[in-house]
């Protein structure tokens, strides 16, 4: 008898390792054993690898079975091996060729009636054996579209064992259909236009699309917060297509693909509840660790609604990756560093009850109430918070009103054209939003115009803001600059950011 | 008896800002009074002393020379006063701002630049101490280098909020921290609306700047709408409920409208 030989990936994060999968059949009392520091879901396999078998007419070896998993001091989990564990011991029983499966890397799970279920992270495993090399792929027929997006790649998938089985005996290949359904998302539904009025919220949010400035948006419950928070993404520029793979990599390890298509090139919005958990928001687990909320919205928007309800430690675990772009997760099983970088979004109401506008005469908050519901977004949070915006409920005629907000695609090109003038100034420098300047380059290339930084200073000294304060207003003074066409703002685009920032007119 | 004396005794014995109290010293005169506390209960007045000292407060009394007159205008004046820092600023001419302990950003902004304007104009600022407007308001009457006086409702020993302490040691440094009770006395929410006359009647003008519809500097600006004195108030969007204590004042016409220094400066000097 030989040994049985395929390969597989297993992912530590974003990032993985090709796995050898040796397989070795061999006389003595029938045994199975799996060798490489399989995890439970991984011990399992054997089951549904044996179920698989039998079920597509194969016989079980009823003989010492070992499988190795390479390299051995990898902690491995998962049922993605599961399909080449089969193709190995048919291989190693000699009812397979081994020749055909030369240079695959094989990824699924078996169903016990041998069909091949989809596996989360598909996409980072093909990036990974592709590093290593590897440029043959067989995939679960489910995952096939995400597979596709690596075109270096050649990509087969299947759907059930007896297709392989066929493929590698007879080199007949299924016919693929129904591949190219795109996944339906309801990205395509939202659109700026639906917000009725809102003009200063509107405002902000391109803003804070333009120059990456995170936001605040506080105001009684149904003005509109969520409204615009979730239209965002869609003044966002595109993802370009490194930037989209990389994307779709994450949510595809989240295994959250059934909510976006992996084609998208719009940028994520991730909206968790506010009574999340540190673990799912940073991202955690025991056996493989999972990117959090933060890492799904890498690229995109993390929208916290009722911001001030969050558990204690649950807002301020967002402070070190806001300020990195990256999470590193360690556990017992190592650790893991996905990436982070997002527009942040809160929102909140103006007291507990949510009833404190208009005449303010329904609210039943204390004084001191309110103050500690919104004190607990203060401190070093709000330091990272630029734009704090009021949203007010929408008044009768703009409700009513018959024409239509400007629509996304408008907002989004004056969006894009602001990020393309910060990105010529940035051609030198190791960033590229306005929201990244340091305050060292504030000081030095980056100040705004004679009359803007005099008035800051004034405001200084005036103690109306603090030297924070006055960073945070000349990168969001950039940001108009760049939207009104400035080539350095000046002392209005000051002016306005001072107002933006502190939320009042 | 010493005056002196007999007004601790009395400060120690009765809350402050009570009608019969006040009522029965003018009719009856302080001995009187005083004779009415049985002298079991009557308080050890060489602690009283030593706790002033260690507070580093003054004791101020009608009969003193330094006494601000405007006080005696009151229905319920005070009985003493305890003062730290410049007791002659309490007889200047005296601006008082109040408002919510949540403002806007604007309610704070308009609150620091009226503190600062009247400053300028060489009136003092007076205020309560609280945190939001009141917190703006010495701030703003500080940064311009001016003076500032906060008339807190507790004893001085312990003033009210905790987290203002710094602010306090500022004002009692270049202006004046003031209080009608005796030193160990905490702040309870009844007596920030007795303290509320004090604001109205130790300041020629009364401003509110941001107040919502329930709120006590709303008491305050009755206060002063009794003794006289004039009523201004900063208004807001009709969107905001920081704003609607304000609107409603004008509304009434207890209040004048103000929109900037030199309107409500402009308004002060017709009334004079």
């Amino acid at each position: 008898m030989t040994i049985g030989r395929t390969q597989t990936v297993s992912l530590q994060g974003l990032l993985g390792s090709v796995i050898d999968i040796e397989c070795d059949i061999a006389d003595g009392i029938p045994m199975y054993s799996l060798l490489g520091l399989p995890d439970t879901s991984l011990q399992e396999s054997r089951d549904r690898v044996r179920a698989a078998l039998t079920n597509t007419g194969q016989r079980w070896p009823n003989k010492k079975v070992t499988v190795s998993l390479s390299p051995a001091w990898l902690p491995k989990s998962g049922p993605g091996f599961d399909c080449a564990i089969a193709l190995a011991l048919l291989i190693a029983d000699g009812t397979l060729p081994q020749g055909p499966l030369e240079g695959f890397v094989i990824l699924g799970e078996l169903s016990l009636d041998g069909a091949i279920r989809p596996v989360r992270g598909v996409l980072p495993s093909l990036i990974a054996a592709l590093q290593q090399g590897i440029t043959r792929a067989i995939v679960p027929r489910a995952n096939a579209q995400e597979a596709l997006l690596l075109e270096q790649m050649e990509i087969l998938s299947f759907g059930h064992l007896f297709e392989i089985y066929r493929w590698l005996l007879t080199g007949e290949f299924p016919v693929a259909d129904e591949l190219a359904i795109e996944v339906e998302t309801r990205e395509n539904d939202l659109d700026f236009s639906d917000v009725a009025g809102q003009v200063r919220s509107r405002f902000a949010a391109e803003v804070a699309a333009a120059g990456g400035h995170h936001l605040l948006l506080i105001g009684p419950p149904g003005a509109g917060k969520t409204m615009i928070a979730s239209r965002i993404p869609t003044i966002l520029p595109p993802l370009n297509e490194a930037q989209a793979l990389e994307v779709t990599a994450i949510h595809s390890i989240a295994g959250g693909l059934n909510q976006r298509s992996v084609m998208s090139r719009m940028a994520p919005i991730v909206s968790p509840h506010h009574s999340a958990s540190r673990a799912s928001i940073v991202g955690g687990g025991n056996r493989s660790i999972l990117p959090g909320a933060i890492s799904l919205a890498h690229r995109g928007v993390l929208f916290i609604d009722e911001a001030p309800e969050c558990a204690m430690g649950t807002l301020d675990a967002l402070r070190q990756p806001l300020e990195s772009g990256t999470i590193t997760i360690s556990r017992q099983v190592g650790s893991v560093t996905f990436p982070a970088e997002f527009l942040l979004v809160l929102a909140a109401n103006p007291c507990p009850c949510g009833k404190f506008t208009g005449k303010g005469l329904a609210c039943t908050c204390t004084s001191l109430q309110v103050r500690r519901y919104l004190g607990k977004l203060s401190g070093p949070l709000m330091d990272r918070i630029d734009i704090r915006v009021q949203v007010d409920p929408v008044g009768r005629v703009e409700l009513t009103a018959p024409d239509l907000g400007e629509s996304s695609v408008a907002i989004r090109e004056r969006v894009i054209a602001a990020r393309t003038r910060a990105a010529l100034r940035f051609n030198n420098y190791p960033w590229q939003l306005n929201s990244q300047i340091p305050a060292r380059a504030l000081r030095g290339d980056f100040s705004p115009e004679r009359a803007g930084s005099n008035f800051l200073h004034e405001e200084l000294d005036r103690e109306r803001i603090t030297a924070r304060g006055l960073h945070k207003v000349i990168r969001l003074s950039w940001t108009l600059a760049d939207l009104a066409e400035h080539q350095r703002p000046t002392l209005a685009d000051v002016k306005q950011a001072f107002l933006l920032r502190e939320g009042g007119e | 008896m010493d005056p002196r004396d007999a007004r601790l005794l009395i400060s120690a014995h009765y809350e402050a800002g009570a009608p019969k109290v006040a009522h029965d010293i003018a009719t009856h005169g302080l001995a009187e009074v005083v004779a009415g506390i049985p002298s079991a209960q009557r308080a050890n007045l060489t602690e009283i002393y030593q706790s002033m000292k260690s507070c580093g407060g003054e004791l101020l009394i009608p009969e003193d020379r330094q006494w601000p007159e405007s006080l005696n205008e009151l229905a319920v004046p005070p009985l003493l006063l305890f003062v730290k820092g410049e007791i002659n600023l309490l007889s200047e001419k005296s601006l008082a701002i109040v408002g919510t302990r949540n403002p806007t950003p604007y309610g704070v902004r308009t609150a620091q630049d009226f503190a600062a304007g009247f400053v300028d104009r060489e009136w003092a600022i007076v205020s309560g101490g609280a945190y939001g407007i009141d917190t703006a308001a010495h701030r703003g009457a500080l940064i311009a280098e001016g003076a500032t006086i906060a008339v807190i409702a507790s004893g001085l020993d312990s003033a009210y909020p905790a987290g203002n302490q710094r602010l306090f040691d500022e004002i009692s440094e270049s202006g004046a921290l003031i209080s009608e009770y005796l030193p160990g006395v905490t702040a309870r929410p009844h007596r920030f609306l007795v303290r509320n006359r004090l604001i109205a009647a130790l300041s020629q003008a009364t401003l509110v700047v941001e107040a919502a519809f329930r709120s006590g500097s709303l008491r305050t600006a009755r206060d002063a709408a009794e003794l006289m004195r004039p009523v201004m108030a900063i208004p807001g969007p009709i969107t905001a409920p920081t704003s609607e204590g304000c609107h409603r004042l004008i509304g009434e016409r207890s209040a004048e409208l103000v929109s900037s220094v030199a309107d409500a400066y402009e308004l002060l000097n017709t009334l004079a």
